[in-house]
């Protein structure tokens, strides 16, 4: 008896000190994420302006359904989010590939590469509005200085180079980080496999088909899940670099919902409909995330 | 013989005439990934005036800080490197300290609530962020806190100990419990195993998470931006700097000078810190990749 109540005790005295060193933490985390994901749920059903506010049902959806700018940020989205990982993944892998052999400077080639993952997204955005200047820009510059065009180029004057040029500073700026992820892939790839491969008399091609791709296999979607999952987010550099200009040629889910909901580029507070867009984006983004939970039970016995 | 088998390990090792060809595309792949940032960093040794002219030069005709010194002084760039160094500082050494002790809670012990808070972990690294920017700035004006970092730093802290806790949690696996047990037989409580037994051997992982927490932070954009829309002195740089790309000077010309030194004084710490830690950056974002 005397003894249950001491390991009674014991726990209540554990039970307290662990909930002390958990609480705050998950407090912050209940308040700043959990709470405003609820806040969005309410208020997706609201026409709701920062002030007044009033219950609709699915109006704000209705709405959204046939919002012309609200699909073309959605298509911009998904072509920039797919666009990088199509040039990508497979320029990543051909780095990872060649820095995983034998060569000098190995150390100096993969540090070099991964330089522009360190740098902030939106000062990423600057950097490449410095860059593509039309008047002042190293870029115009040097095409104009080598002849290769006569009138300077104003790259984000028109939504389809404005598309592309974010697409390749996507990757410009990926590169490092998913070809570092491949390299940690390869390195687990057991050496016999390929010793097996040469006793057969394989060549490199085929070691490379038939050994590195499939052994990477499940890093490789691993990556494609990370990108597709932080591409679907994309805001920073595009609300640096273009402001999802021209004519919302350039506009993301994300652009979109913040300007609506910060009453920015002319734009009148509805913080109502942004919620609703919010739950819209956030059923694209769970919609990936759920093919990724398919994919990966497969690869459990990855890891 | 020996010379194949040794490279056999290794795709395109063996292959002696294709080598040039390799070192060729590392170069100009290297040229590529170093050119945008090393030209603006020559670039803030220009003069305005050059800035202004545009041309093909790289290195500045005339050598000089002066951007730097009109960004620090009359750009407000000194309290935005203040606000940067603030906001980074503590959020990670908040986060440090909760995802090791969130990391312990949700591996070691059991308890009421467990199942639950670390299901709202996995599911939240999926949707947090982006899409629930204005509930978290109500809250943080709704409670007065916007006039300071501090509403800006608890915003953060709510989502930055998320991914860290995960990857803290792998690292604790990989402990094993007798070394927990024989602590609490010598008397130590929760928190004394924490703190005497855990923490010191939890280092390794302690750098990842200081990593990748303060480039996060530095870094940050978005929930700087929205949170400082009316208090321009409590932006950090990245939102500090980015938000003059917008804005003409007094001849309605773009401010070069300011935004190029501005986007150096933005890189160079983080460079630094690189350069000093580049493991921990590396180590982090596989770990992340595989675990999370």
């Amino acid at each position: 008896m005397k003894r249950a109540m001491t390991i009674r005790r014991a726990r209540t005295r554990e039970l307290v000190s662990v909930y002390a060193m958990v609480g705050i933490p998950y407090l912050l985390f209940m308040t700043f994420v959990l709470f405003p994901l609820l806040w969005i749920l309410r208020y997706a059903f609201y026409d709701y302006d920062g002030i007044r506010s009033s219950y609709v049902g699915f109006d704000n959806f209705r709405v959204l359904l046939h919002d012309e700018v609200w699909w073309k940020a959605v298509g911009n989205t998904l072509v920039l989010t797919f666009g990088s990982l199509a040039i990508g993944i497979p320029l990543a892998l051909v780095f990872a590939v060649i820095l995983n052999g034998r060569i000098k400077g190995k150390i100096f080639f993969r540090s070099a590469l991964y330089f522009p993952v360190l740098i902030s997204a939106a000062i990423v955005g600057l950097i490449f509005r410095i860059l593509l200047a039309p008047d002042t820009g190293i870029v115009n510059a040097l095409l104009l200085s080598s002849g290769l065009i006569e009138k300077p180029l104003y790259v984000l004057a028109s939504p389809l180079a404005a598309l592309t040029t974010l697409i390749l500073i996507e990757v410009w700026q990926g590169l490092g980080y998913n070809m570092t992820l491949m390299l940690a892939g390869l390195q687990r790839i057991p050496s016999e496999l390929y010793e097996a491969a040469i006793i057969d008399g394989a060549n490199e091609r085929q070691k490379l088909a038939y050994i590195t791709i499939p052994q990477l296999g499940p890093m490789l979607q691993t990556i494609m899940m990370l990108s597709v999952l932080n591409g679907l987010k994309i805001f920073d550099l595009v609300n640096v670099l273009t402001r999802g200009q021209p004519n919302h040629g350039s506009e993301t889910m994300v652009t979109y919902i913040f300007n609506y909901f910060f009453e920015m580029e002319g734009y009148r507070a509805q913080q109502g409909y942004a919620a609703s867009a919010s739950v819209a984006a956030f059923l694209v983004i769970s919609l990936v995330a759920l093919l990724y939970f398919r994919l990966s039970r497969k690869l459990a016995d990855y890891d | 013989m020996t010379r194949t088998h040794k490279s056999s390990s290794r795709p395109f090792g063996a292959r002696a005439a294709a080598k040039p060809l390799l070192y060729l595309l590392l170069i100009a792949a290297t040229a590529v990934a170093l050119f945008p940032v090393a030209y603006v960093f020559m670039a803030s040794f220009k003069t305005p005036q050059e800035l202004l002219v545009g041309g093909t030069r790289l290195l500045p005709k005339k050598f000089t800080f002066d951007n730097y010194v009109t960004a620090w002084n009359a750009a407000n760039f000194s309290r935005y490197t203040l606000n940067s160094v603030c906001y980074a500082g503590i959020v990670t050494a908040c986060t440090v300290l909760f995802s090791t002790m969130l990391g312990y809670g949700f591996e070691r012990k059991r308890f009421p609530g467990r199942k639950f808070m670390l299901g709202s972990f996995y599911f939240s690294m999926f949707v947090a962020g982006a899409v629930t920017i204005y509930p978290v700035f109500k809250l943080i004006v709704g409670a007065q806190l916007h006039h300071s970092l501090l509403g800006l730093i608890l915003a953060t802290l709510g989502g930055s100990s998320i991914l860290p806790t995960l990857l803290v949690i792998g690292y604790l696996k990989g402990i094993p419990r007798e070394l927990d047990e024989s602590a609490i037989i010598d008397g130590c409580g929760a928190f004394g195993v924490y703190a005497k037994v855990l923490l010191p051997m939890l280092t390794p992982v302690i750098g990842v998470v200081t990593m990748i927490t303060f480039q996060g932070t530095w870094n940050n954009y978005m929930l700087p931006l929205a949170l400082t829309l009316t208090q321009p002195d409590n932006r950090p740089l990245s939102v500090g700097v980015t938000s003059l790309a917008y804005v003409t000077g007094q001849q309605g010309m773009a401010q070069w000078d300011l935004l190029i030194a501005g986007s150096c004084m933005a890189i160079v710490p983080i460079a630094i810190v690189y350069l000093w830690a580049n493991r921990f950056f590396v180590g982090g974002l596989s770990a992340g990749a595989i675990k999370g």
